[in-house]
């Protein structure tokens, strides 16, 4: 055990305190010091007195496969401006077969306000969990939660959906309110992860958060934006068509993470009522087709691979065609660097054209809106309830 | 999204046969797409990006679209809140070219954006959309430039006939500018999704009579639901989470009435004088620069009742009914129930700093009132008897907004032997600087004795969430651009709180003159100001 007293570091606008612990109950106790040993009021550069004041807003756990992961997790979490989370806890599992060993290094952070006002503070507490204890998170986190704040945790990368010690640390021991993913780090195709996802989703009722979801907001923004015009409106009730193009590496056009590409149909086929008759299944061309049922009649869906050098799996073009009354309606939204683009034709006039803003989002925002929006949000549930659906397994014997 | 109500001036208009109804709502239908009935709307209210758009930003080059309009419009760009197609028509009338408007800007960008420091790229591709135009408003012919610019931007920028109208000039160019607008034909919202927006700033008129005035001259050119006048009170975090506050709570709203409240105060304190504004604010004075408008929306928000649903005419219409059940002042009553104030030279953050009538543009025998204090009664069922303390003054201790919401006393004192006095318990909205919540409530000192003793619990916006949350024009100008109205007041809001300040202006323009100055500066205002609790027993809470 490591007793170092709390000690005083002042950077210009916060304050911090850390100690070494090498036990849960010590790690306890080190919280407890810090607290004890802090005074109640800090002194700031400018002379003013800030009342310490401890944040009660919300528990975040965030699990790191690697030590890069966990440093990018710490940042993305100290950058959160917009929401503090009032205790952090980062773990890392590591080194599976070394013995049994538990390091953590605890740190409380206030933030002094301009003027008068209360030092804010929050804790982060690092932890490295060494042979099998890394296997038994869910006997390491619960006493390191502050009771009765919700609990959101964070898999920044592969989810282990089927291992057991993941339904028992999710859905009992933590009981998490909020889990926050990234369907497009998923391994393969990425369609395990989406059927395990909606798995635990069904299992326990938890609200999800998926940033490969989150990513496409100004997609879903343009594409809706071309039924806003009263005579197109009605085509959405006759789509016939959806088609998904995403990037797909040259040597493995198959084994790309197809999560995003997915999420777009599932999202408008979501809005529309649509359920899936026949899941995805991959063509000979690569090409990935499933085919949905829509309140009259059938939609076919494409997610085409198109080999590119960038980065797998990210969607170029969507487009939509509908018919009806002998008028065919072609939606085509593509990505831009900074913009969408959307461009709706009907039969053979002038493409109207519109042009939608789309900023690029860091981590440190997504997580943002992830720990800000409360509650489960129902666009998201019937998308991926819906990209599940797509996802089965059943007809993969097309290959 | 909402509309307002058909009529244009508001709920009391005469019903309508059922046939003109029909035709109106069809009307109606026509013009604006409805576009909540399109299925891929549904939950994506927070994603969704406004309409391309021109706005027409007339007073550009005044103090208030400095410091606060172009760069709330500069912040929305960068958070990729505004459309691409988005063309920003500045006018003044001050000799400036689109180039040197835009130098301009970025000085006061540098100055006065929300996030520093202005980004490069961010700053080019917004100056790129914004245009100046030279006119005298009084001018027919600037009109007819705009109409002309306003074609051109559809044409050649995209902005499809959507527009929206922000009115930043003094308040005598309102009325001339909104005929102008309907002269020249741009009010006229066109088939195929072309809407048009006015917003205006404050003051809405200076009395009941000029409210009314500038409310006809708006109605002949606009329908209600095209209007959106703006109380910026109404943008800030803490006044949108009152209403959370209030209605997503189970354990608040039952404390919420007479049966449980002693009193309210609502307090508008600013530690800086008149700044550069004197001759501004000789005309306008404490009590209708801030108590008419946001001392008396802060009071509607507290005590209206929950509306059924969150529509803006739904939640506006809760706050008429309590704004008319303020109960009317007689002349006795502002005698006894309102104090005025002006401030003399004193210290304030340490520095020494002149009076009222010593500032510049200020007449040195002036009359105008720096600091009001008033009681208000609210004859409903919620709060008969209940009193509501308002007050608000330039060059007080401190810059604070705050409500307060007083609980009565315990009715069996049981711990008598206490040895200090308890403190009624009280629940204090901060509004500015910290916004927060507190929560005091008594609680027994640790020993042997019962010894009860008030405590605080605090909540913090800085502590809990956003220490960086929107500027309330940038809230504002969104929803205007995305069509909600709820944030901004309606026609008869306006007229009801006119209302409420006539009689208290009528007793001052009739009675003898003040003693001024009778406070200095840096102090809670005129001794006076604590009779107004105190006569009923009770104090001002010390901020
Ligand atoms: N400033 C604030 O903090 C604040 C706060 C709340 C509400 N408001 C309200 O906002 C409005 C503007 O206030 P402000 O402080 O920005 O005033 P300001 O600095 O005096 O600016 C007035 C603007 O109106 C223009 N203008 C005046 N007469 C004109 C005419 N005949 N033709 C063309 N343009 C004309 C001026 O153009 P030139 O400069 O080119 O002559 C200038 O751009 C007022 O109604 C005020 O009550 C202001």
């Amino acid at each position: 055990m490591d007793a170092a007293s709390p000690l005083l570091d002042l950077t210009p606008r916060s304050l911090a305190w850390s100690a070494r612990a090498t036990s849960v109950a010590d790690i306890e106790r080190a919280l407890a010091r810090i607290w004890a040993a802090a005074p109640d009021a800090a002194v700031g550069p400018d002379g003013e007195r800030h009342v310490v004041a401890r944040t009660s807003v919300l528990n975040f756990v965030a699990v790191a496969g690697s030590e890069e992961v966990a440093t990018r997790v710490l940042a993305a979490v100290g950058s959160l401006t917009s929401r503090h989370p009032s205790r952090t806890i980062v773990v890392e599992p590591r080194d599976a077969e070394g013995p049994r060993r538990i390091e953590a290094e605890v740190t409380a952070t206030c933030a002094l306000a301009r003027g008068a006002g209360a030092a804010v503070c929050t804790e982060t507490i690092r932890l490295r969990a060494g042979g099998d204890a890394g296997r038994h998170l869910a006997s390491i986190l619960p006493p390191l939660l502050v009771h009765d704040l919700p609990v959101t945790l964070w898999w920044p990368e592969d989810v282990p959906f089927h291992r057991p010690d993941f339904v028992a640390l999710l859905m009992h021991a933590i009981q998490a309110d909020r889990l926050v993913v990234d369907g497009s780090t998923w391994r393969g195709d990425g369609l395990a992860g989406l059927r395990g996802l909606v798995g635990a989703q069904a299992a326990s009722g938890i609200a999800i958060s998926d940033f490969a979801l989150m990513r496409q907001s100004r997609w879903r923004d343009a594409i809706a934006s071309a039924f806003d015009l009263p005579d197109l409106l009605p085509y959405l009730g006759s789509i016939r068509g959806v088609t998904v193009e995403y990037t797909a590496s040259r040597a493995d056009p198959a084994g790309t993470n197809v999560v995003r590409p997915l999420y777009h149909a599932a999202w408008i086929g979501s809005r529309l009522g649509w359920s899936a008759t026949e899941p995805l299944r991959v063509e000979p061309d690569g090409r990935r087709r499933a085919t949905l049922r829509r309140p009259r009649g059938h939609v076919e869906l494409s997610l085409v691979p198109v080999a590119s050098d960038l980065p797998g799996g990210a969607t170029t073009r969507v487009r939509i065609a509908a018919t009806r009354r002998r008028s065919r309606l072609d939606v085509e939204v593509t990505a831009r660097p900074e913009a969408v683009v959307v461009r709706a034709r009907l039969d053979d006039g002038e493409p109207s054209v519109r042009l939608h803003h789309a900023a690029r989002r860091t981590d440190a925002d997504l997580l943002a809106e992830a720990v800000e929006s409360g509650g489960r949000d129902p666009l998201t549930t019937a998308a991926i309830r819906l990209a599940g659906a797509l996802a089965e397994r059943g007809a993969e014997a097309g290959t | 999204m909402t509309d307002g109500p058909a009529s244009p001036r508001g709920p009391r208009e005469r019903p309508l046969p059922i046939r003109e109804e029909r035709l109106a709502a069809i009307g109606r239908r026509r013009r604006a797409p409805r576009t909540e009935r399109n299925p891929l709307r549904a939950g994506l209210r927070l994603e969704r990006m406004p309409d391309p758009v021109a706005i027409v930003l007339f007073g550009a080059t005044g103090d208030l679209a400095h410091r606060k309009v172009l760069p709330a419009l500069y912040q929305l760009w960068r958070s990729a809140l505004l459309p691409l197609d988005v063309r920003i028509v500045a006018m003044g009338r001050r000799p400036y070219d689109d180039s040197t408007f835009r130098q301009e800007i970025r000085v006061a960008l540098d100055a006065h954006a929300r996030v520093q420091p202005v980004d490069e790229e961010t700053w080019r591709t917004f100056a790129e959309r914004v245009e100046y135009l030279r006119g005298d408003l009084d001018a027919d012919a600037t009109y007819d430039e705009l109409a002309a610019r306003l074609e051109a931007s559809d044409r050649d920028h995209g902005t499809r006939g959507n527009r929206l109208f922000y009115l930043a000039t003094p308040a005598s160019a309102f009325a001339p500018v909104v005929q102008q607008l309907g002269r020249v034909g741009l009010d006229r919202e066109v088939s195929g999704g072309g809407w048009r927006r006015i917003v205006i700033e404050k003051p809405f008129g200076r009395d009941l009579e000029s409210a009314k005035r500038l409310n006809r001259e708006v109605a002949k050119v606009f329908r209600e639901a095209q209007v959106y006048r703006i109380d910026h009170y109404l943008g800030k975090e803490t006044v949108r989470n009152l209403l959370v506050f209030r209605f997503a709570n189970l354990i608040f709203e039952p404390l919420w009435n007479r049966r449980y409240v002693d009193h309210v105060q609502i307090t508008v304190a600013e530690s800086i004088g008149v700044e550069r504004r004197g001759a501004f604010y000789e005309e306008t004075g404490a009590t209708r620069d801030i108590l008419q408008n946001h001392l008396l929306q802060l009071l509607a928000l507290v005590a209206m009742e929950p509306p059924a649903t969150f529509d803006a005419n739904a939640l506006r219409d809760e706050k008429v009914k309590v704004l008319r059940a303020v109960v009317p002042l007689a002349d006795a009553d502002v005698a006894r129930d309102v104090v005025r104030g002006q401030y003399a030279a004193g210290w304030v953050e340490g520095e020494p700093v002149a009076g009222y009538r010593e500032e510049e543009g200020v007449d040195p025998l002036s009359e105008t009132e720096t600091f009001v204090a008033a009681r208000l009664g609210i004859d409903d069922w919620r709060w008969a008897g209940v009193p509501f303390y308002l007050r608000t003054g330039k060059r007080l201790p401190k810059r604070a907004t705050e409500i307060a919401i007083v609980f009565r006393e315990v009715p069996h004192a049981l711990f008598r032997g206490s040895r200090s006095d308890p403190e009624p318990d009280l629940l204090a909205l901060r509004i500015q600087p910290d916004e927060g919540i507190l929560l005091r409530f008594g609680a027994k000192v640790p020993g042997l004795d019962v010894d009860v003793r008030a405590v605080n619990m605090d909540f913090g916006y800085g502590t809990s969430f956003s220490v960086d949350s929107p500027d309330a024009y940038e809230t504002l100008m969104l929803d205007a651009l995305l069509g909600d109205q709820s944030l901004f007041t309606r026609a008869d809001e306006v007229e009801e709180a006119w209302r409420i300040v006539r009689p208290i202006v009528d007793a001052w323009v009739a009675g003898p003159p003040p003693e001024f100055p009778d406070y200095a500066a840096g102090s809670w205002g005129p001794a006076a100001a604590d009779a107004v609790p105190g006569r009923d027993g009770r104090r001002w809470r010390r901020i």
